[in-house]
């Protein structure tokens, strides 16, 4: 059998692992409600989770045919506001790489084995992709923060100044304090 | 779910405790402290700020000092602890739903996956059960004799430092959007054991800055930003020469402080500064000169909005109070709210016991159609959303809602006004005669299920921008459902804090999605006598038809 064959065959459980494996980052209690397949309105973070990991594992099976980009894109922008850093917000995704070679040990086959290292680069890049919009994720956050202080209050208070008086001032005090 | 094969494969990275939470999982929630982060709390309530508050009601607001929160020392009185259980017991006596919802939770776990918090954030602490029991495991070690006798058996726990750290974390990850409550088969409203906590947290100047400065703001100007009265009316009238340049149309109907007018307009004050608040009150000028309404907007009592809701009820009365000193003084008939959220919180759920009845005022009666507005009988006073859905009913406004059809809209119910005063029909109405494309979000997370913005109850600060980011996920990904499908565009609303936060959270989220107050649209479909072609929306945006 061919690795893509055996993927196919095997995607329920694999990406259930692997679903698993992102979800078991939460705390016990809230696993159990977040893997439970409810409507989505009322389990968005577990829906996000599951569309973002079977997108993932589709695109990996079946490569350019699934259009991963907005899929990826919605679950790195959940990942970014994990409050995690980034090696261990996308720690996660490297893992199918084990989980596959656990769950298929029995079917392995050299020809699998050929095929391996093709499946690897793929989840590589798979990653890198993910990084880059998981950084554009982190920057979009940081974007709506400063229009939200440009936006207003900040400015035209009586008595408060805008960010950069701040930070002149803030600069000032500091050099009288040394 | 994670079963152990999985686990021992995982990254050792992966496992380790939550960065927000420090929850590990598997441990008691008893044990599983709470570690304060960067970016996972509020700023601390500034020294002078708590000592302004200290200064106007004594004994309320703890010592002023300056601390850090992720100091192990948080510079507390000697006697915080006395403080605090002193502080429970007073609301007990004193609340008595307080009593009751200590009392009568039975576990059931039917309000436990219906917060916004929960649901965005994963956290069992942010369970509505788990997150009163924070509060409840205290009031039974020191009010109950199981928990006397039992101690942690009977779910009573010592009121430590730690439990103090979890509850500013905790009952500041509460919005107090009363979504729990809807599901409760008891009717036990988390959203007043926030508030209880609040107060009792304050007592010991455990405190947000946040909060405190706008309140304080409010009390000493009149508005949450502190801005004078001629700042406040300088900004008004500016927007009138945007109404000029979208319609022609030199509006005159706007005054202030003018004593003897009919009714007395009360706006949440981002309306007069703020994008897209701005676009909201341009829509509420040119329906009163539409109608040639008689009212006037006091510089003193320029903010609808209060903080004082979320502090303790002395201040909230105070701030509620000054909106009825000004219609005395002014001497108007009633008056109108706009599109704000606590400001009706407050009103419809507390004003009549604070400061009502209001009987120096008339019974709203509209001086358009006569419609006597028998709901706000005590309060005098009416929701804009409901003045204006009464006069679309009596055909009072000529209207042009292909203006609008630039526009693919959905409403969001915002908290206050749909679970905390009921309306959920009016803004409706009101939008399906200026728009001709609506669309409405999921049943469940629509009308009395909303999902709250996620950024309420002043948690619409910057530095939680991440913690927002997931309370509103349940909101956005919503939007994003209608947005996907029907390709809708704009969000609207009723309430001025949501403009702010939608905003941000669709900015995230949903960023070709713009928010709006549905007094906007109105504005620009109200055909005005004597106008000019309109080109543009009230925004500067082109007009379907006459773009290019
Ligand atoms: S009131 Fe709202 S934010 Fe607070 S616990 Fe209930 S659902 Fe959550
Ligand atoms: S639904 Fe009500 S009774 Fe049931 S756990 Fe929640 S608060 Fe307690």
């Amino acid at each position: 059998m061919k690795l893509v064959e055996l993927l196919a065959q095997k995607e329920d459980v694999l990406v259930q692992k692997w679903l698993g494996l992102v979800l078991g980052e939460y705390p016990a209690d809230a696993v159990r409600f977040l893997g439970k397949k409810a409507d989505q309105f009322a389990n968005p973070l577990g829906h996000n989770y599951s569309t973002g990991v079977s997108g993932m594992f589709r695109s990996l099976r079946v490569g350019e045919e699934f259009e991963l980009g907005p899929v990826l894109e919605q679950l790195m922008k959940v990942r970014a506001v994990q409050e995690q850093i980034p090696s261990k917000s996308l720690a996660f995704l490297f893992g199918i790489k084990r989980i596959v070679r656990h769950e298929c040990r029995k079917e392995w086959t050299a020809e699998i084995e050929q095929e391996w290292p093709e499946f690897e680069a793929r989840v590589d890049g798979l990653a890198l992709q993910a990084f880059d919009l998981f950084m554009a994720s982190r920057e979009r956050l940081f974007q709506v923060r400063l229009r939200e202080l440009q936006s207003g209050s900040y400015l035209i208070t009586d008595h408060m100044k805008c960010p950069s008086a701040m930070v002149r001032e803030e600069k000032k005090r500091q050099k009288t304090e040394s | 779910m994670a079963d152990t094969k999985v686990g021992q494969m995982s990254e050792d990275v992966v496992k380790a405790p939550s960065m927000m939470t420090g929850a590990v999982p598997t441990k008691d929630w008893m044990d599983v402290p709470a570690v304060f982060k960067p970016g996972n709390y509020c700023y601390p309530g500034k020294e002078e700020m708590a000592a302004y508050h200290n200064k106007n009601l004594p004994g309320l607001f703890g010592e002023s000092r300056t601390w850090l929160v992720e100091s192990d020392d948080w510079l507390l009185p000697e006697n915080w602890k006395e403080i605090i259980i002193q502080g429970i017991k007073e609301r007990l006596d004193k609340f008595r739903s307080f009593k009751i919802f200590m009392d009568c939770c039975v576990r059931c776990g039917a309000c436990a996956d219906k917060c916004h918090f929960f649901l965005g954030t994963g956290d069992p602490k942010n369970m509505p059960v788990l997150r009163a029991e924070l509060l409840r495991s205290v009031y039974r070690n020191e009010f109950t004799k199981a928990g006397k006798i039992l101690g942690r058996l009977a779910g009573a726990r010592e009121m430590t430092f730690g439990v103090l750290k979890e509850w500013f974390m905790y009952f500041y990850q509460c919005t107090e959007c009363r979504r729990c409550s809807v599901f409760c088969p008891y009717g036990i409203d988390t959203a007043e054991i926030t508030m209880m906590a609040r107060e009792i947290l304050h007592l010991v100047g455990v405190n947000t800055n946040w909060i405190l400065e706008p309140a304080a703001n409010s009390n000493r100007t009149g508005n949450h930003l502190g801005l004078q009265p001629h700042t406040f009316k300088e900004n008004a009238e500016f927007l009138l020469d945007d109404i000029e340049e979208v319609t022609g149309l030199r509006l005159n109907s706007l005054t202030f402080n003018r004593k003897g007018a009919e009714i007395l307009f009360v706006i949440p004050s981002a309306d007069v500064f703020a994008d897209p608040g701005i676009f909201t009150f341009m829509g509420y000028l040119l329906l009163f000169d539409h109608i040639g309404l008689d009212y006037t907007i006091s510089t003193y009592s320029s903010e609808g909005g209060n903080f004082g809701l979320f502090t303790n009820n002395e201040l909230m009365k105070k701030l509620n109070g000054k909106m009825y000193a000004e219609a005395k003084r002014l001497g108007v008939k009633w008056i109108l709210g706009g599109e704000c959220g606590h400001m009706w919180r407050v009103l419809h759920q507390y004003m009549d016991t604070m400061n009502g009845p209001a009987d120096f005022l008339e019974v709203p009666k509209s001086p358009i159609t006569g419609t006597v507005f028998e709901n706000a009988a005590s309060t005098k006073m009416v929701h804009i959303s409901e003045f204006t859905a009464d006069l679309i009913k009596h055909n009072k406004l000529k209207l042009d809602p292909s203006r609008n059809n630039h526009r693919k809209v959905t409403f969001h119910d915002s908290c206050n006004p749909a679970r905390g005063m009921g309306m959920l029909d009016e803004p409706r109405e009101v939008i399906k005669a200026v728009c001709n494309n609506f669309y409405e979000m999921p049943e469940n997370t629509i009308r009395e299920q909303t999902f709250c913005c996620g950024s309420g109850t002043g948690l619409n600060t910057g530095e939680i921008m991440d913690l927002r980011m997931k309370g509103g996920l349940p909101r956005a990904n919503a939007v994003k459902h209608v947005r996907d499908k029907f390709g809708v565009n704009t969000l609207s609303c009723v309430c001025a804090i949501d403009r702010a936060t939608l905003l941000a959270l669709m900015q995230y989220w949903n960023p070709d999605v713009e928010v709006c107050g549905v007094s906007e649209l109105v504005g620009n479909a109200l055909i005005m006598e004597g106008e000019k072609e309109r080109e543009t929306g009230l925004r500067f945006e082109p007009l379907e038809g006459s773009e290019g």
